[in-house]
């Protein structure tokens, strides 16, 4: 029966540890305590890993605690009272200082994204995008839904320096719809982006975690909805909603025709994620499933979500825009799906280089800015190049 | 071993008719919650009062709702669209007759774009110089990122208009009225005098449907170029062409397969658009026209058709998996 070096109580059965290196005894709460804010052992002052306090009592008694040679002054060592232990909020981890072992957060992730030249140069894209999309009413010259040239020459006329794009068959300026079209194209593809994030993360999370009965239905809803022509879909949507909410039926159509691609890939992966120990560990604890998913796979998975959003959000860009060339939009909204059907339906034919050179690459462009955050988020999230 | 497979192709078969299944009733959810009257009104607004009152008894219009869902149903696996009784062809027959043209165009445009696709992915991303590795794959990705329909503008612009190297489409079965519809599709021509038309629509299947296996591919191959059963082939003295095709590029095909599903759905629904544009004889051109007038025979038969299109090339896919790869049979 010995005491412990750092409350001086008497130590009971299997309550102590002691430093491999001068055999000193603590009780196994006090030199946790101490090890949450310090790593040496507070008699040698030696610097110790928690692999080098063993369980028990030491064969050989302690010696004479020798101070630490290079040190003048030793470090105070920090008592605290044992219930402390008991109140603090927090986790079992951190008051064992284990950090090596830490899952990657999210912030690792973001760290990794900024230094990505791909990813990057997506985000000013699309920063850049939002920008013209907000700042449209000051850099159009003329009104892009309105205005029309008088003079009949400048019909269909290539760019000048009063029209930057030149005039498309009506006499419009193109350079004004295309900055205009930024404002429809964005409006219409983020909010069906969040969509197909939210409905493919639950249908992936429910299928994958729960499996069996359940997961076998929402495996075949998903695959109705992959085999589901998307274009189709999206129009009849349109068609059920009407011309005036053609905005929103357009991204319910979108998000219904493409949140299959997120649900698969995140069952997946919580599919992969439901055997890991600490899955079992917080069931064995007796957390309830809603718990479980929420508070345990979710974190894990919510990087995919987001890497499926920006992907979708270029299908849905490249999907909004295939409505508008079929004319099923609101006429009144500038987009640039309408204004290449409208270059197309009118000429029937040879089209003028452009008339389409500008709606085609805002297209692209946009398109490709969400495709490169895609690519540089995968590249930061998992750098094996697994997706 | 071979009753497992047998067991796989079955299950797999039952989830394509259940599939086939909810589709339909998507469809019908679809097109009941469109507004604007009763399809017969639609359809035939100015036949008298009888006629509209036959056709009503005849498709079940006056039932409640589970009455015509069952109609429907009905007559959805029995590939019965017609509208009238007496009829010398029928929606099913004509579908039918423009069926080899979409298949033609899908099939040929997917087995050549997984043929160049994975003929790239190992040539060039796995021993290639490094810029002519960025350049293709930069390629690949603007072809990715870029919407098939921007694409078959251009194309139809200078390739078919521009320069004339293609023709233009020469059967329009683009504005479907019915009889109209069945005139064009008698007069369609054969198969083999139609490839000189299809090529621009096949160019922008192909480049769309390219890249995905092309950049999984490069992912996938670059990982196992380290691995050890590489380094051991490479020891043994094979040539590197033989290291990369033989033992790098099998493994790194079999994710490629699993994606398969996913790709098909891709070009198959950008397909129909790309139909719609180069006016292509098939059943994407005719489904866009029948949903311009809610001509609805048309547009239960077509989705009907495509989605057993993608099922089949799907379950297809699913099977090929099956046998290369043992881990997805359980």
């Amino acid at each position: 029966m010995s005491e412990c070096a750092l409350c001086g109580k008497k130590i009971k059965e299997r309550e102590s540890l002691y430093c491999g290196y001068c055999n000193s005894i603590f009780h196994r709460a006090c030199i946790l305590q101490h090890f949450y804010y310090n790593r040496f052992c507070p008699v040698c002052k030696r610097e110790i890993a928690w692999v080098d306090l063993h369980y028990g009592e030491p064969e050989v008694a302690a010696p004479e605690p020798t101070p630490y040679p290079e040190m003048l002054e030793p470090p105070p060592v920090q008592v605290k009272m044992r219930y402390e232990i008991l109140t603090r909020k927090k986790s079992i981890k951190e008051r064992l200082g284990i950090t090596g072992l830490k899952p990657e957060g999210e912030t690792t992730i973001l760290r990794r994204f900024r230094a990505n030249r791909k990813g990057m140069a997506g985000f000013y894209m699309l920063v850049t995008a939002a920008l013209i999309s907000v700042l449209a009413p000051v850099l159009i010259m003329h009104d892009p839904v309105t205005y029309m040239v008088e003079d009949v020459q400048y019909l269909d006329h290539p760019p000048t320096w009063e029209f930057p794009f030149g005039t498309d068959v009506m006499g419009r300026d193109i350079y004004s719809q295309t900055v205009w079209g930024f404002r429809a194209a964005l409006m219409v593809s983020l909010p069906s982006a969040f969509l197909i994030g939210v409905i493919g993360t639950v249908a992936g999370l429910t299928s994958g975690y729960y499996g069996g009965t359940i997961d076998a239905v929402l495996q075949r809803i998903s695959v109705t909805f992959l085999v589901w022509p998307a274009v189709p879909l999206a129009i009849l949507i349109v068609f059920a909603w009407g011309g005036v909410q053609a905005k929103a039926a357009i991204i319910m159509g979108v998000a219904f025709s493409l949140w299959p691609t997120t649900a698969r890939a995140i069952r997946a992966e919580v599919m992969s994620l439901r055997n890991r120990p600490f899955i079992e560990a917080a069931k064995v604890s007796g957390a309830s499933s809603a718990r479980i998913v929420f508070r345990h796979i979710l974190p894990n998975v919510i990087h995919l979500t987001f890497l499926y959003m920006t992907i979708a959000v270029a299908s849905a860009l490249a999907l909004e825009a295939a409505i508008n060339f079929l004319g099923l939009g609101n006429p009144g909204v500038i987009t640039w799906g309408q204004m290449l059907s409208f270059t197309f339906m009118a000429a029937r034919g040879y089209v003028t280089w452009w008339s389409i050179l500008a709606p085609g690459l805002a297209i692209a462009y946009t398109v490709l800015s969400f495709f490169m955050i895609s690519v540089g988020l995968r590249e930061s999230i998992d750098v094996s190049g697994r997706y | 071993m071979k009753s497992g497979i047998l067991l796989f192709v079955g299950k797999k078969a039952v989830g394509g008719i259940i599939t086939i299944f909810l589709v339909m009733s998507v469809l019908f959810l679809l097109v009941h919650s469109v507004p604007g009257g009763d399809p017969v009104t639609r359809m035939f607004p100015f036949s008298g009062g009888e006629t509209k009152e036959l056709l009503r008894e005849r498709w079940g219009l006056n039932e409640p709702l589970y009455v015509q869902y069952f109609i429907y149903i009905k007559s959805v696996f029995t590939l019965n669209f017609e509208l009238f009784d007496v009829q010398d062809k029928d929606v099913m027959e004509i579908l039918l007759t423009l069926f080899p043209y979409t298949l033609m165009l899908f099939g040929t445009a997917t087995v050549l774009s997984y043929l160049i696709g994975t003929f790239l992915g190992i040539r060039i991303l796995s021993k290639g110089s490094n810029s002519l590795k960025t350049a293709v794959t930069g390629i690949a990705t603007f072809f990715y990122a870029v919407p098939a329909f921007v694409l078959a503008i251009f194309v139809k612009n200078w390739l078919v208009f521009r320069f004339q190297i293609f023709p233009p489409g020469t059967t329009s079965v683009r504005f479907v009225v019915f009889y109209e519809l069945a005139e064009a599709a008698e007069n369609i021509e054969s198969l083999p005098s139609m490839v000189p038309e299809m090529m621009p629509a096949l160019i922008v299947l192909v480049l769309v449907g390219l890249a995905r296996p092309l950049l999984l591919l490069g992912d996938h191959m670059s990982l196992l170029v380290n691995e050890p059963f590489v380094l051991t082939a490479r020891a043994k003295g094979l040539s590197e062409t033989a290291v990369l095709s033989r033992h790098v590029a099998r493994c790194a095909l079999l994710p490629l397969l699993n994606d398969a599903s996913v790709n098909l759905a891709y070009i198959v629904s950008g397909g129909i658009i790309i139909e719609y544009i180069f006016n292509w004889p098939g059943i994407g051109t005719v489904l866009f026209g029948a949903l311009k007038l809610m001509y609805y025979p048309i547009i239960f038969g077509s989705i009907f058709l495509l989605a057993i299109i993608l099922i089949i090339f799907m379950v297809i896919a699913d099977i090929l998996n099956a046998y290369l790869d043992p881990r997805v049979r359980q």
